[in-house]
């Protein structure tokens, strides 16, 4: 079982016959807090500012309009900033309202604090001298479960702003939604492999380079998260918001049947 | 042969056998039953002893205290080399699983819904993993309505980490000094920006370096 990238993806019929995917992160809303929090280079006590609201907002519409589904957890989060945002929009007597907003908002950055406590122990953790990684002994053999961890690991959320700029550069090339088309995602897993296995590692946006059709970026990208899943590719940067590369993982190549359909 | 007559040299020879053949940590009890003809205290010293040997260098192996035993393992440099040899993958570590690892190794015992309440997103297929992987143990269930699973670490997870006990945890950071450092930094925030008497709430506000008139 792999959850570095963790993604399941579903594919069912939506409402409007559109197909919806379930985006499942293992990684929570304060994961994307934080993230949003460091991007910004601001403090976790800034948790509630205007910016990281909409961006996180934004976030959310982005995931929407990949077709993607997020869990509950991350709509509960989405409430309790707008709600925090609400209040101070709001010209409002002085009294209660303002100390239960106050309150939202402490309750909210205490749980960022403390979330943040325990990654530094993960980490702390993941530095040690690893069994089955740094040491070996006779004759125990870990259980091989997954991929090398290779230089910096990219998180889904690098992932999806990289998208997020490739849909952008897009929508300035192409008239947009002409026709949006369904592409099954099988299709395009043996494709990302061999445009990966051909030149070793490739950078991320280059999978996008000949793209003009919207769905199809949309498809590649619901694949490319699966293999990513199952290890079959890794995605890593060199350094901190450098370029993310992909290279084939140590997971032996499954068939490329799926039960993500189109 | 029984006694304290055991030949040092020999004592130490035969511990390397003993923990070369068990390869997992192996307790003092466990090797004083096994070796018979030694003290507790003999056996205890020529451990120490070999330990050092081992780590003053020109030596492939070490011998550490892991998960309450002893253990050979193999030199931290040469992992690339041994790892090419097995062909072994390295155990997959994510985030998500090491943040809840992370959480369990210090907050046990801890049921599913604590865990989740602090990561803020369900964590039942992490904890699967972590359960697969022996790293985390059922303990029970809490009496507490719905009667959640409580959920330990195991002296597998010591031994994968390299920790000899619990208490060899590295200290978490401090809450209420995280929490200080942040609030202090809020207040600066705060008295720098002086919030105009309309909008009780602006300071979060100012943040906003590109929409300086929020607050109007």
């Amino acid at each position: 079982m792999n959850d570095e990238v963790a993604v399941r993806i579903e594919g069912a019929q939506g409402a409007a016959g559109g197909v919806r995917f379930r985006l499942d992160f293992y990684e929570g809303p304060l994961d994307l807090l934080l993230h949003l929090v460091k991007r910004n280079e601001l403090s976790v006590q800034d948790v509630a500012a205007k910016v990281i609201t909409e961006q996180y907002l934004a976030y959310l519409e982005l995931l929407d309009s990949l077709n993607l589904d997020v869990a509950g957890e991350y709509l509960v989060m989405a409430a309790t900033l707008l709600l925090i945002k609400s209040y101070s929009l709001l010209p409002h007597a002085e009294g209660a309202d303002d100390d239960e907003s106050e309150e939202l908002k402490r309750g909210l950055i205490e749980r960022l604090l403390e979330y943040q406590r325990y990654r530094e122990a993960a980490d702390k953790l993941a530095a040690r001298s690893i069994l089955g990684r740094d040491v070996f002994t006779t004759p125990g053999e870990p259980v091989p479960d997954g991929v090398e961890s290779g230089p910096l690991k990219v998180s889904v959320f690098d992932l999806i702003e990289a998208i997020s700029a490739v849909l952008r550069r897009l929508k300035d090339k192409a008239p947009r939604d002409l026709v949006l088309r369904d592409i099954p995602i099988a299709e395009c897993l043996p494709r990302i492999l061999a445009a990966v296995q051909s030149r070793g590692r490739i950078e991320f946006l280059s999978l996008f380079d000949d793209m003009t059709d919207r769905s199809l970026v949309v498809a590649t990208f619901l694949g490319l998260l699966e293999l990513l899943k199952r290890g079959e590719i890794i995605a890593y940067q060199e350094v901190r918001f450098g370029p993310i590369f992909l290279e084939r993982g140590t997971a032996p190549a499954a068939t490329t049947d799926t039960s993500s359909g189109s | 042969m029984t006694g304290h007559h055991v030949d040092d040299q020999r004592l130490k020879a035969l511990l390397e056998s003993l923990l070369f053949a068990a390869g997992e940590p192996v307790t003092l009890a466990r090797l004083e039953d096994a070796i018979q003809e030694a003290p507790r205290d003999q056996i205890r010293s020529a451990l120490s002893r070999m330990a050092s040997e081992y780590s003053a260098g020109g030596r492939g192996l070490v011998l550490e205290e892991v998960g309450g035993g002893y253990q050979l393992r193999t030199r931290k440099e040469f992992a690339q080399q041994v790892r090419k040899l097995l062909a072994a993958k390295p155990p997959r570590l994510s985030r998500p699983l090491l943040e809840t690892l992370a959480i369990i190794a210090y907050r046990q015992p801890i049921t599913g819904p604590e865990i989740e309440h602090l990561r803020g997103v369900d964590s039942s297929g992490v904890l699967d993993t972590l359960l697969d992987r022996r790293l985390v143990r059922i303990a029970g269930r809490k009496e507490a309505p719905g009667r959640p699973i409580i959920y330990a670490t195991t002296p597998e997870f010591l031994e994968a980490f390299g920790l000899k006990e619990l208490d060899s945890l590295p200290d978490l950071k401090d809450f209420q000094e995280l929490q200080r450092a942040a609030e202090e930094a809020g207040e600066m925030r705060h008295e720098s920006n002086e919030p105009g008497p309309a909008v009780a709430a602006a300071p979060e506000q100012s943040d906003d370096p590109s929409d300086p008139k929020q607050s109007e």
